[in-house]
């Protein structure tokens, strides 16, 4: 069984808790958690259709803060979907509710996904979205975020155009991720860098 | 002319005296807004500054640890999570040292406490907060209540 498939039983007896005590907000809340495993699991369509279900909820209780959670969920599974229009439109209605209320971290979140989707539109100059919120997560002390958007930013890199150096990007990723036991993302990071080094030292002086 | 530091005297004296008098009590309007009073206070200072002062005798009341969790609560999207972490030890040190903290409050401390040291990338911390917040959980709350709600959880995907 899976990381994702205990996080998903454990939820599904999470859930049995809040319908039995009545905790309705908890148990709307907790179909972003479930909307992730699925995601975890690459099941991005029950993904997407979980975190609409959780959309329409929040939106019935006017929970601005859960409306635009699920946004960039959704935004994020037509992302991992391929569809970069519904993700953009999603993932920046979300963006912008939590820049108009000054939630930097959570817009942060989002904006990562939205610089993929500008690093595969636009190339190698699409990566001011990416490089805004790795600031972020830096400044706030977000390791892992971190680590995360710079793997992505590395691999989008790479995906556009091979011949771009991303061994700086990753040697640091790596380090951090190391630091802070994140195997996957190391493995990761190790994986663009170890061609990078291979160049390296295949390069004639 | 009053300085930061006489109007904070003031208050935690106000506080300890209203707590006094209400021992005992349910919570009342002035208990309550001389807690917010002492929040905003609290909440300009600097994380060892807040630190320091959540262990004034002064501040010893769970008024003033449920407001400073239920500022976290309002904030959890803006606030850095170092800072998040940082309201959850003080609310929780506040608990520590009153007769009157209560499971709920005790539970709600150590669950934005996992959900700050979660985006700090210190998990196993974090999972010894969520034992925490399991073992505080108030009786009547089904251990459902002890998972936390997912921002960006797809996001995380790929880190384990």
């Amino acid at each position: 069984m899976s990381r994702w498939q205990e996080a998903l039983a454990l939820l599904e007896e999470a859930q049995e808790g809040f319908a039995a005590c009545g905790a309705a907000k908890w148990l709307e809340r907790s179909w972003a958690c479930e909307g992730a495993a699925y995601f975890g699991l690459d099941r991005y369509d029950e993904s997407r259709r979980l975190h609409s279900a959780g959309l329409d909820s929040a939106k019935a209780s006017r929970d601005g803060e859960l409306i635009a959670i699920y946004l960039g969920n959704i935004g994020q599974a037509f992302f991992a979907m391929g569809d970069l229009p519904a993700a953009r439109r999603h993932l920046n209605e979300a963006c912008d509710f939590f820049a108009s209320r000054g939630c930097i971290r959570g817009r942060a979140g989002f904006l990562t996904t939205i610089g993929l989707i500008d690093l595969s539109e636009r190339g190698a100059d699409g990566v001011q979205a990416i490089e805004e919120a790795s600031a972020v997560f830096e400044g706030m002390g977000m390791d892992a975020a971190w680590v995360d958007a710079r793997v992505d930013l590395a691999e989008a890199l790479v995906s556009v155009d091979l011949s771009i150096d991303v061994s700086d990007i990753c040697r640091e990723a790596y380090e951090r991720a190391v630091a802070l036991g994140i195997d996957r993302l190391a493995e990761r990071a190790l994986a663009l860098l170890e061609p990078a080094v291979m160049r390296e030292s295949q390069d004639p002086m | 002319m009053p300085t930061a530091r006489t109007i904070d005297a003031a208050i935690a004296a106000t506080l300890e005296s209203v707590e006094e008098t209400l021992r005992g009590d349910a919570e009342t309007v002035a208990g309550r807004t001389v807690a917010e009073l002492a929040v905003d206070q609290l909440l300009k200072l600097t994380a060892d500054s807040l630190m320091e002062r959540a262990s004034w005798s002064g501040y010893q009341s769970v008024s003033v640890a449920r407001q400073m969790l239920d500022r976290l609560r309002v904030n959890s999207f803006r606030w850095g999570p170092a800072w998040s972490l940082c309201v959850a030890d003080a609310a929780l040190a506040i608990c520590d040292r009153s007769d009157h903290a209560t499971p709920a409050l005790l539970f709600e401390g150590h669950h934005h406490r996992a959900s700050a040291l979660t985006f700090l990338g210190r998990f196993p911390e974090a999972f010894q907060s969520l034992d925490a917040a399991e073992r505080a959980r108030p009786t009547r709350m089904n251990s459902g209540c002890a998972l936390r709600s997912s921002q960006t959880g797809a996001q995380t995907r790929r880190w384990r």
